[in-house]
């Protein structure tokens, strides 16, 4: 039987996923600007991040609402309780965007070195974590969710690598140690959204198969 | 279980039994009254009993035969007067009892309708003398119908006050919420509701009205022959009984059996007739 | 969370555009020497569902039974003024008042010796009504309106109480829905029915509310925060709070309300 609030939860995975496509646009946008040395687009990125941040408050007050009037219990609890973390990480995704954009201007000198550093492949690799973490929301799919959480190994080692390069490269060449010092930040930055990614992942586990993998419980998964 | 356990089992059903007896043998005590009657007035009166005593008029007397269908319609005629004059009172009074009489005036009516029911019978008669026989001057059918009315009223009055009361205030509340006059509500869907327990009612009045002698000998009086004009005397089972068990004749006498007979089973056929046509056509689940 | 004590204020609906088909101003209500009702002032938005909440015996049925004058049956009285669509309630006749303020009750209570197509026409019949073809499409419209015209399609002719409690119910509704009222009171509609037929009700007032005015009384907080547009609490006889529904459960304005959804109360 198809109760009335079930429309409110609708609208509320809906406006969910409205904010994942708009932070998706915001990282594509944000990592093209970076690797074209394309400060106008940059900009456009900061300023954008105003409506992901009214969506992350819209978002936070409909599901207060959802709890006092409907008093979801079973699938619907999780998923109100996993939306309201996936919105958190959504809004935090976007900062960061707006954090890449940031590093563009004063990379543009740097461009080649930018482009010898393997950040565009770890961008990459985390975006494609992004959108299939949000994928998975969508979908219900908690088979594609636990490939993200396979993914962020990945990340991490190559983040581990380049900050070997890094540092390295800063020790043969002074002058190189501002450009790298982004880089490294950026990296930084990269890292995170993985981070971010997975833990939307697992939070879509949690709703669809009611098991918490979250810190160490997900051990299991990524042998 | 212990044996002292099994012991106080054996004690319990043991008493259990003996009580279930024991309501047995009350029920069958109670119910050997009617058996009684039943068999005795159709053993005494079985030889008169025939065709002709139905549908013949009483012969002359020194004949023997005849029948009493004059006395069969003259009850009935009666009794018919009676429930018209007397039912819609006793519903109406009862209605407003239930109604609208929690106050001085309703308890004065109740109070009235009881000190009514406790008059005799032949008192009534009396009353129906009066008011009616010397006016017209003659006995007549009316008058019969009319006491008979006044010893239907109070039993149909109680009965339906109480039936009604008995009615949930729900239904009272849910006719009132959609629009429902307070009157239409009370006699199209409280009414109707409390109708099975009314009937109870009606028909112990009737039954009681039917057995009534007395009275009819004021008013009535009673008529050897054939007549179903309202304002003339008329036959009745009861008088014919009466008439015919006071005579010397044998034959009479087996009548007047045969009578009494076809009376209480008149009043038991009334009672089953009234029950199959008042249940409610909807039985509930 | 606590307001200043501001009794003699008026606390109207609790919301600006929104149009009050009825509207109680100042509503004391006495059973004989006892007050069960201390000046009440609430609208009744159209098209609206307002719940009434509050423990036992704080007014909230009284209050209810007041709007269309069913307290006079329980030999209740009244000062103050209802009025509907800006007329006074006293002032026209209850009977007319009651066609166009419909109550459903607590416990279902279908007229016993009538059919379920009979109880649905009961009040246009009585009123006058016999086209037979005008009571059969009146009949078939309300039990669609009440989510029951399905289950009892191929029975009408069979006893309203052969029907399960939560149909009964609903066929209470449609008999209610049948005389066309324009407000809707239900006093614990829900209270006597499993969850399943309390879900079907509910979502029954969800729907009905676009067409009717509604308001609803219940013991039930989560069935209030369920169904309502507006909640109303009252206490001891007194409307304490009145508001959207979705800011009395999520933020109270006084302790009083916060105490008593949340269960602290006493």
């Amino acid at each position: 039987m198809e109760r009335h609030f079930e429309r409110g939860l609708e609208e509320l995975k809906e406006t969910l996923v409205r904010m994942g496509g708009m932070v998706d646009v915001q990282l594509a946008l944000a990592c093209r600007a970076l690797f074209d040395g394309d400060a106008g687009r940059a900009r456009e990125v900061m300023a954008g991040d105003r409506e992901i941040d009214t969506l992350d408050s819209l978002i936070d007050r409909k599901c207060m609402d959802i709890f006092a009037l409907a008093q979801p219990v079973a699938v619907d609890l999780r998923l109100l309780m996993s939306a309201l973390a996936i919105n958190s990480q959504l809004e935090r995704i976007g900062d960061i965007a707006v954090n890449v954009a940031e590093r563009v201007e004063p990379l543009v000198p740097y461009r080649e070195f930018l482009l010898g550093t393997r950040l565009a492949e770890m961008a990459d690799i985390a975006r494609i974590m992004v959108r299939d973490s949000l994928d998975s929301f969508i979908r219900g799919d908690a088979e594609l969710a636990s490939r993200v959480l396979v993914s962020d190994d990945v990340v991490d080692k190559m983040d581990g690598a380049l900050f070997r390069s890094l540092v390295s490269s800063m020790k043969e060449q002074h002058e190189l140690i501002e450009p790298a010092a982004h880089c490294l930040i950026l990296a930084r930055h990269i890292e995170r959204l993985a981070d971010h990614a997975t833990n939307i992942a697992e939070d879509v586990i949690f709703i669809v198969e009611a098991r918490q993998v979250k810190h160490n419980a997900g051990e299991e998964i990524r042998r | 279980m212990n044996d002292t356990g099994r012991w106080y089992l054996l004690w319990r059903k043991t008493k259990n039994n003996a009580m279930i007896a024991f309501a047995a043998a009350c029920l069958v005590i109670a119910v050997i009254p009617l058996v009684l009657i039943f068999s005795y007035t159709l053993l005494q009166g079985i030889s008169s009993l025939n065709l002709d005593f139905f549908i013949q008029m009483p012969k002359p007397v020194g004949e023997t035969g005849g029948g009493m269908a004059n006395a069969l319609v003259g009850t009935g005629i009666l009794l018919g007067l009676g429930a018209l004059i007397g039912l819609p009172v006793g519903i109406m009074a009862g209605i407003y009892l239930a109604e609208y009489g929690n106050n001085p005036l309703g308890a004065a009516v109740r109070f009235l309708a009881d000190v009514l029911s406790g008059i005799p019978s032949i008192v009534v008669g009396v009353v129906a003398y009066i008011i009616v026989v010397l006016p017209m001057k003659h006995f007549s059918a009316l008058a019969g119908g009319v006491a008979l009315a006044i010893l239907m009223i109070p039993t149909v009055t109680r009965t339906t006050e109480e039936m009604i009361r008995l009615v949930p205030h729900s239904y009272r509340e849910a006719g009132l919420a959609i629009g429902i006059p307070r009157w239409k509500t009370t006699l199209r869907i409280i009414l109707p509701t409390a109708l099975k327990g009314i009937t109870t009612g009606i028909l112990l009045a009737i039954a009681r009205a039917a057995g009534e002698t007395a009275p009819l000998l004021f008013t009535a009086l009673g008529n050897r022959f054939w007549s179903t004009a309202i304002d003339q005397p008329i036959a009745s089972l009861t008088v014919f009984i009466y008439d015919y068990t006071k005579a010397p004749f044998e034959d009479w006498n087996r009548q007047a059996w045969a009578a009494g007979f076809v009376l209480i089973a008149l009043i038991f056929t009334i009672s089953v007739v009234f029950r199959i046509v008042t249940r409610s056509r909807y039985e509930e689940r | 969370m606590d307001s200043p004590a501001n009794e003699h204020v008026q606390i109207p609906a609790g919301g600006p555009q929104l149009k009050p088909k009825m509207v109680a101003r100042n509503v004391n209500a006495f059973f004989g020497k006892m007050q069960a009702l201390r000046s009440v002032s609430l609208d009744v938005p159209e098209n609206r569902v307002l719940a009434i909440i509050g423990p036992s015996g704080c007014g909230k049925s009284t209050f209810l039974r007041c709007l269309n004058r069913m307290h006079e049956v329980a030999g209740g009285s009244m000062k103050g003024k209802i009025a509907l669509d800006g007329q006074d309630i006293m002032g026209v006749d209850a009977v007319n008042l009651r066609r166009r303020v419909g109550m459903v009750f607590q416990k279902p209570n279908p007229f016993p010796t009538m059919s379920i197509f009979d109880n649905v026409a009961a009040g246009l019949r009585f009123n006058g009504h016999h086209n037979r073809r005008f009571l059969a499409e009146v009949v078939e419209r309300c039990l669609r309106q009440a989510a029951l015209w399905d289950e009892v399609k191929d029975s009408l002719n069979k006893s309203g109480m052969s029907i399960s409690g939560g149909q009964q119910q609903r066929l209470c509704i449609a008999r209610t829905l049948a005389v066309s009222p324009e407000v809707v009171l239900m006093d614990e509609p829900a209270s006597a029915l499993d969850p399943l037929s309390t879900a079907k009700i509910e979502e029954l007032i969800y729907e009905l509310k676009t067409k009717y005015t509604i308001a609803i009384v219940t013991h039930n907080m989560q069935q209030a925060a369920r169904v309502s547009d507006l909640t109303a609490f009252f206490y001891l006889g007194e409307l304490i709070e009145v508001g959207e529904t979705k800011r009395i459960f999520t933020t109270p304005e006084k302790r009083q309300t916060e105490d008593y959804i949340t269960g602290r109360f006493g």
